[in-house]
Order: C-alpha cells, then structure tokens, then sequence
C-alpha cells in the first residue's frame, strides 16, 4: 500500500537527492566500524597472535555492535520523523496538501514510511559490518532477522513519538527538542521513575549499584517492572540477554523475586514488541487527528469534516 | 453554480465575515475585491476547507462543500498567495506527485501532466529542477498543479503578485483560456486594473460584506451615476476650489497642483456643461475639462 503513497515516493526522492542522506550514511557506518573493529581488538586481545577467541566474547562483540546500532536508530529517527511535518508547516505546503485528495492518514503514513526506510537503509547498509561476527560463528541468520525485525519496530515506535510532536509543534525546532525529551525519559527516565527510591537506598546500604544487577540485594522490583515493557532498550536487553550472552532468565536480573507473571516472563519480548507495535499505530492514529491546517481555527476544520 | 449564503467568521471575537452572500454562475472569473484586512483570504480558505465558518452555507452544483470533504476536493483547485513549491524535485515530477495523489497513473497521468504542461507554456521544462524556474513559471506551473483533477472551480489567491508585467498577461490569457473550458474561477488581487481585464463579474467585499456585485458592465453602469470629473485650472485655483465647493452637486474635491478632481452627482452634460461655464464666468483659467471613464478602480474608492 506504502508503494502507492504518493508522500512516500515524494519524500523518498528528495531524500536520495539530498547530501543530508548521504552524509548520514557515512557517518553512521564509520562510527558503527569504528566501534565494531574496538570490540574485535578487546576480543582478540586476550588471545594475542593465536587468534583463538572465547566463545562468549564473540557473542558480547555482537551485542556491543547491535547495542550501539539500536541506541543510533533511537537518536535519529525521531529527528527524521519531528521535522517531517513541521517542515510542511514552515514551507507553507501543508495548507496545500490538505486541500487534496490525500487522506490525513495518508500524508503520517507517507511520512513515516519514508524515515523508517532512511533508517533500514542505514541498517542494511551496517549488515557487513555486523555480519564480521560471522567470521567466527556463533550467530545466524536467523538472530540477524529478528534483530532487524526488533530494529524497525523500536523505529516506527520512536519515529511515531516524533510525528505526534511534528503535528502538535508549529516550528521544526521544538518538535525535535520535545521527542528527544520523551524518548530520553521513556528509555532513560522511566526506570529512575519506577525503581529510583530502591536504587538509591541501595546504593546508600550497599555504596554500588551492582548488586541490582544480580538481585543480590533488597531491591525488589515487584511486578511494577513490567512498565519495562515500553521500554524499546529494554526489549533489545532482553534479546540479547535471552538469546547470545548469558543464556539466562532476562528476570533474574530485573526481578530476582519473581513477581512478574510466568508468562509476561516468558513471552516479555513478543509482548513488549506487541505492546510498541500497538503503541504506534495509536500515535499514528493521533498524529492524524492532530494534522489541522497551519491556522489556529484548523481544529475546528477537521471537526467539520468529519462529519 | 456556487452559492454562499449567510457566511460568517469571527476570530477572537472579532467580525472578520459577517453574513456574506454571493452568487457565482459556471465559468465565470469571478474577481473578489476588498481593502487589506476585509475577509478576502478568509473567505478564500472556508471554500478550501482550510477553515470553518461560524455560520453559513457554500454550496457548489447544489452539493454543500462545507460538510461533504472529499466531494469539495474532488470540485475544488486552490492555489494560495504563495508557491507552496518542493526542493529536489523536477517540474515533472512535482507534477507526478500531485497527480498521483488525484489517483492517476501510467499513461493516463503522462498524458494529464503533458497537457497541463502545454497550456501553462511550460512544455519542455518538465527535467528542469522547480526551485530553478522563474516566479512567472513557478506561479504557471501551481496553477497546473491545482488543475491537475480537472476542478470545477478554481480558487487563486492573490496569483498574479510579484509577477513582471509579460508574465502577467500570459498568467491572464491562461486564466481566460481556463475559463472558457467551463471552470469557474474565484480570483482576488489587488490589483484592480488586472482583474478588470479578465474578469466577467466582480464582489467588492468592505468590513465583511459584500457591498457591490455584478458583471462588470452592471456595476460599470451602476456608478456611472457619480461622475468623476478632473479639470486643469490654470488661473484662479482658489476661486475655482470656491465655486466647486459652493456647488451642490459637487462632492469629493481632490486637488493635486493645478488638476483638481470631483465627483459630479449627476450623468447630466447640461449640468456639466453649466458648471464649466459658471467657472469661466468667474474668470477661472480652465486648460481640460474631462469626464472620466468609471474604472474599477474608482468604484472601489467609492464604494469602501
């Protein structure tokens, strides 16, 4: 349906036309090599000449290079998404598309469809880089797929908090400004905000923070850790956690107690993906109700409208 | 036909449109005129459905525009006082994207955007970059864009500003061209001498309301009642200003140097005639005496 957008196709032309893009990529690779070729010299460091590397360090390598990629997809596609519609705004073209046929579904979805493909562009163009992992084993293709697939959900799910402050900002300056805001306390200060009282008196008791990690304190998260569901880092933790490194329960580590249901334990990483899924199609949904015409009285339009 | 009936928008408490109402037949450029501040943009946006009246009716071929979106978009080009243009796209393809958003494709949308092309003169020019074209063209090839869907009525706000004088006359010569395909064309400009040239009906617009309305020969003839009569005074300006100001039919009196500009409230030469001659008497110095033509111009100035 997306092939068919006429938005899509626009914005994916200007976008390829753009030394923006262009830049984008090479910085985005250079830094995810730089930090990929780091991770292999700590691996192989040990080892020296021999080049026989630990198993596990090579797992770890992959969810250092996959860790910082996702941390990346986080940080740009809200700036890609919070501009698109300001932008609109600011150019005065907006106005123009609303008197069309274009639904205003159609123009979000356009727009978001064309920043979540910059971004798997950046990540499929980053595939070799990841794939140097491959040289020694242990991942497949498979874990690749899903960290893809992890990958465009935690995108569509950032970029639809941009698009909301897209639509409700007028300037393209404070649409960014805001999404980073609720991104960074949705990944950053969602946790200090649940667990910070248990955190810090650990830290008074204890004098670090380690013992949180491995539930040798008494901090108890209880079952208000499923607020974590929201929490994209979170889902990327939990794969990572499951699947390459340790092998473990991913709720060892955020609830030692066992308060959270089985099967939330269980199913924590379709759930969360789910969860965010929903969660952007809801954003979509509102950002499209909240596309009004550059004007105040816009609001008042779009009810008439819909009538 | 477009009716508006008893339209009426506040902002901020404040009247911008109150009860206006207008009569627009099929194929008729429609001039809408009206001071700075007097409702033009307004009124221009509720037809587009950028905005929504407080009160009263649009319809459009008996099919009410306000409440009906989607059959509003399909009747209705609007082309606001600016480009509304796209960087990083050719002529062509800005046009693809607004015909692909009409829902044409293939050949059928190739053959759409050549014929538009061709009557905005800008055949030839559908590789070259958007934001390279000149005003004329960027300001031809908009209006290309807002007829893409072959709209039954075609809004221009303000289309003809900024434009140098040749691009003018070939944005006009389109418009009538447009006109004589059966669109109806709403046009407001400032520009009076402009709309004058192309438009077959004119709405002068003071303080929210539609004060004059009708062709332009209706409204030509109307105000011919309230002659404007300039005279060039070479001697005795003061006495002739006296005798002007005495004169009971007389009303309006600009003087600029030695030309001095009335209103003579009677389409009566004897009266005139009279008049000249009352002057001379006096031994006023009188170079011309001339009855102008009433222009939409001065029937603007008279009537706001």
């Amino acid at each position: 349906m997306l092939h068919w957008n006429p938005i899509f196709i626009k914005e994916i032309r200007q976008n390829a036309r753009m030394k923006k893009t262009a830049v984008m990529l090479i910085l985005y690779n250079s830094f995810l090599a730089l930090f990929g070729l780091f991770a292999f010299y700590l691996t192989f460091r040990r080892t020296g000449n021999t080049l026989q590397a630990d198993y596990a360090d090579v797992l770890t390598m992959y969810g250092i290079i996959t860790g910082i990629e996702f941390v990346l997809v986080l940080a740009i596609v809200p700036a890609l998404t919070a501009t698109s519609i300001a932008t609109e705004r600011e150019k005065q073209t907006l106005d123009i598309l609303l008197t069309t046929k274009i639904s205003r579904r159609g123009i979000i979805l356009g727009k978001l469809a064309s920043a979540i493909s910059i971004m798997m562009l950046l990540v499929i163009s980053s595939l070799p880089i990841i794939s140097v992992v491959f040289s020694i084993g242990g991942i497949t293709l498979g874990d690749i797929m899903v960290f893809m697939f992890l990958t465009l959900i935690a995108a569509i799910f950032a970029g639809s908090i941009g698009m909301i402050f897209s639509c409700l900002c007028k300037k393209t300056v404070t649409a960014i400004v805001a999404s980073y805001l609720v991104l960074i306390a949705l990944v950053g200060g969602l946790p200090f905000l649940f667990f910070g009282p248990e955190i810090v008196a650990h830290f008074r008791a204890y004098g670090n923070y380690w013992g949180l990690y491995y539930g040798a304190s008494e901090v108890t998260y209880q079952s208000r850790v499923v607020v974590f569901i929201l929490n994209p880092f979170f889902t990327f933790l939990a794969m990572v956690n499951q699947k390459f490194l340790l092998g473990g329960d991913f709720f060892a580590y955020l609830d030692p107690n066992k308060r959270v249901t089985a099967f939330i334990a269980e199913h924590w990483f379709s759930l969360s993906i789910t969860v965010q899924a929903f969660l952007s199609a809801c954003m979509i949904e509102v950002s499209s109700r909240l596309l009004v015409p550059g004007d105040k009285e816009g609001k008042l339009v779009k009810k008439r409208n819909r009538r | 036909m477009l009716e508006i009936k008893g339209l009426q928008k506040s902002f901020h408490g404040q009247a911008v449109l109150k009860d206006l109402n207008l009569q627009i037949k099929d194929g008729e450029i429609f001039g809408f005129i009206g001071k700075n501040g007097a409702g033009k943009t307004t009124t221009m946006k509720i037809l587009a459905g950028l905005l929504r009246p407080d009160n009263g009716e649009v319809s459009l071929d008996g099919i009410d525009i306000l409440k009906y979106a989607a059959k509003r978009k399909n009747m209705l080009g609007y082309m606001p006082d600016f480009f509304g243009i796209y960087d990083n796209l050719t002529v062509q393809e800005y046009m693809e994207f607004y015909a692909s958003i009409y829902g044409y494709a293939g050949n059928t949308k190739k053959k759409r955007i050549a014929e538009l092309l061709m009557i905005m003169n800008l055949a030839g020019k559908e590789d070259q970059y958007v934001d390279s074209l000149s005003r004329g063209m960027k300001q031809r090839l908009c209006l290309a864009r807002t007829m893409v869907h072959k709209p039954k009525l075609l809004i221009l706000d303000e289309p003809a500003s900024g434009l140098e004088i040749r691009e003018r006359i070939q944005f006009e010569q389109i418009v009538k061209r447009l006109s004589e395909e059966n669109v109806t064309i709403f046009i407001s400009s400032h520009n009076l001498n402009e709309l004058s040239a192309i438009c077959t009906s004119v709405g002068i617009l003071n303080e929210g309301k539609i004060v004059l309305q009708g062709s332009m020969d209706e409204i030509r003839n109307r105000k011919m009642a309230r002659n404007l009569i300039r005279m060039e005074v070479v001697t005795e300006l003061e006495k002739a200003v006296a005798i002007l100001k005495a004169h009971p039919l007389v009303s309006n009196i600009a003087i600029k140097g030695n030309n001095i500009s009335i209103n003579f409230s009677q389409n009566n030469l004897k009266k005139e005639s009279e008049l000249l001659s009352s002057l001379v008497s006096e031994g006023v110095g009188i170079a011309s005496f001339t009855r102008e033509e009433s222009t939409l111009e001065s029937i603007f100035l008279q009537v706001t």
